[in-house]
């Protein structure tokens, strides 16, 4: 660096210019987006086991109202972060899809299988990495052929969170949770494929048979 | 379903998103000058945004990018030191040769991998293709310069340089740049009519 020079920089040639304009248009694939918020969700439950002094995910989960509250705030967070993205926002950015209610009847003998309704059809085909928050007392066995991918990300006492490569199209993988209780259930549903990123939310409700 | 609360009502993860949503692209396109490869930069760029929310409670009065792309650049040299610690003599110096071969062989400018070519507008990879054969002491301040538009006193600061040497390499780094550029180009348009590929 001996022969700094302190002087403005050299004008950059039309050329060029247009070129780093056009490098102005990068952009995280929606692909990424939704692995960056699965990473950053892992660092939260891998923070929030260390001691705090905020209220205890535990102490929450424990109230029958916490985790209306809990899916509350996520989806004002996903609404926010639409709204903040302003001209930054594409045709690949992540949409929040209306929240769904689900009515499930419980089989006689207690468990039964329900298929989540997602919008796998969005992806055309492609197939989708998908990244599905269940709340804990519920366990989500997709069969192994149906999601060779299949990965436990992170589980808490609030929630668990699955990612796994699926299938989309008319071959799609089926998103299949165990439900063995009546109750109200919650559950959040990322897909990212090179075509489109959804989020959606449903609200399933299980009651249970009557005698015949 | 509620569907907006207020930034204050949302958890500390929430939050943090709301914030670097927007930074992203940016931070992004950091990532991407830094790494010779788009696998590399998203990876760079997913353990920058955990260390970033991990010690967000210790971030100084500085401006969100400017932090980010400091913690970016940290862990980028941290990840390089920790490879060449693993990376045996004979490694360095078969990579080496086969580095300055390629290049030969390209004319000098390091080629994007197939993937990039394929996602990318062809000059904005060019461009990038370019950066990546400057000295990364230059690539990083113009591409902070003239892609995020910060200004000196931003760059000094992301960099940890003198703004003195901010100046002087953006000068040197974009003198160079547009000759890297004008030849790629050129060879690029003498191929086409050849009726190769670029």
């Amino acid at each position: 660096m001996s022969t700094e020079d302190e002087g403005r920089p050299p004008p950059l040639p039309d050329e060029v210019r247009a070129a780093l304009e056009a490098l102005r248009g990068e952009k995280p694939s929606p692909h990424l987006r939704a692995r960056l918020q699965a990473a950053l969700i892992r660092a939260e439950h891998s923070r929030g086991r260390e001691p705090t002094q905020s209220p205890s995910p535990r102490a929450l989960s424990h109230h029958p109202a916490a985790r209306v509250l809990v899916g509350a705030a996520l989806a004002g967070a996903v609404a926010l972060l639409l709204l903040a993205r302003g001209d930054e926002s594409g045709p690949l950015s992540p949409e929040l899809l209306p929240a769904r209610e689900v009515a499930f009847r419980l089989p006689g003998d207690g468990a039964g299988w329900l298929e989540l309704p997602w919008a796998h059809g969005v992806h055309s085909g492609e197939p989708a990495t998908v990244w599905l928050e269940t709340p804990p007392p519920l366990d989500f066995h997709p069969r192994l052929r149906d999601a060779p991918s299949l990965a436990k990300v992170d589980c808490d006492e609030a929630r668990c969170v699955h990612e796994f490569t699926a299938r989309t199209g008319a071959a799609a993988t089926p998103l299949r949770v165990r439900i063995d209780k009546p109750g109200r259930y919650e559950f959040r549903v990322s897909h990212a494929s090179d075509v489109r990123h959804v989020q959606e939310h449903f609200v399933v409700v299980a009651d249970q048979a009557g005698p015949p | 379903m509620k569907q907006s609360e207020s930034p204050a009502e949302l958890g500390a993860r929430e939050r943090f998103e709301v914030v670097v949503e927007p930074l992203l692209p940016r931070l992004h396109r950091f990532c991407l000058a830094l790494c010779r490869s788009r696998q590399e930069a998203e990876d760079l760029l997913q353990d920058s945004l955990v260390r970033a929310f991990l010690n967000w409670d210790s971030r100084d009065s500085g401006s969100w990018l400017g932090w980010l792309c400091g913690i970016a650049r940290h862990q980028f040299l941290e990840n390089r030191r920790t490879q060449a610690r693993r990376r045996s003599l004979l490694d360095s110096v078969l990579e080496g040769a086969s580095s300055v071969l390629g290049s030969l062989f390209e004319g000098g400018t390091e080629q994007p991998d197939p993937e990039a070519r394929l996602c990318g507008a062809e000059e904005a990879e060019l461009v990038l293709a370019c950066l990546h054969a400057l000295p990364e002491k230059f690539r990083l301040v113009v591409l902070l310069c003239d892609v995020e538009d910060l200004d000196y006193e931003e760059v000094a600061r992301v960099l940890a340089l003198p703004l003195g040497t901010v100046k002087s390499r953006h000068s040197r780094g974009r003198a160079r740049l547009g000759v890297l550029f004008t030849a790629a180009s050129s060879r690029q348009a003498q191929t086409v009519s050849e009726g190769g590929r670029p």
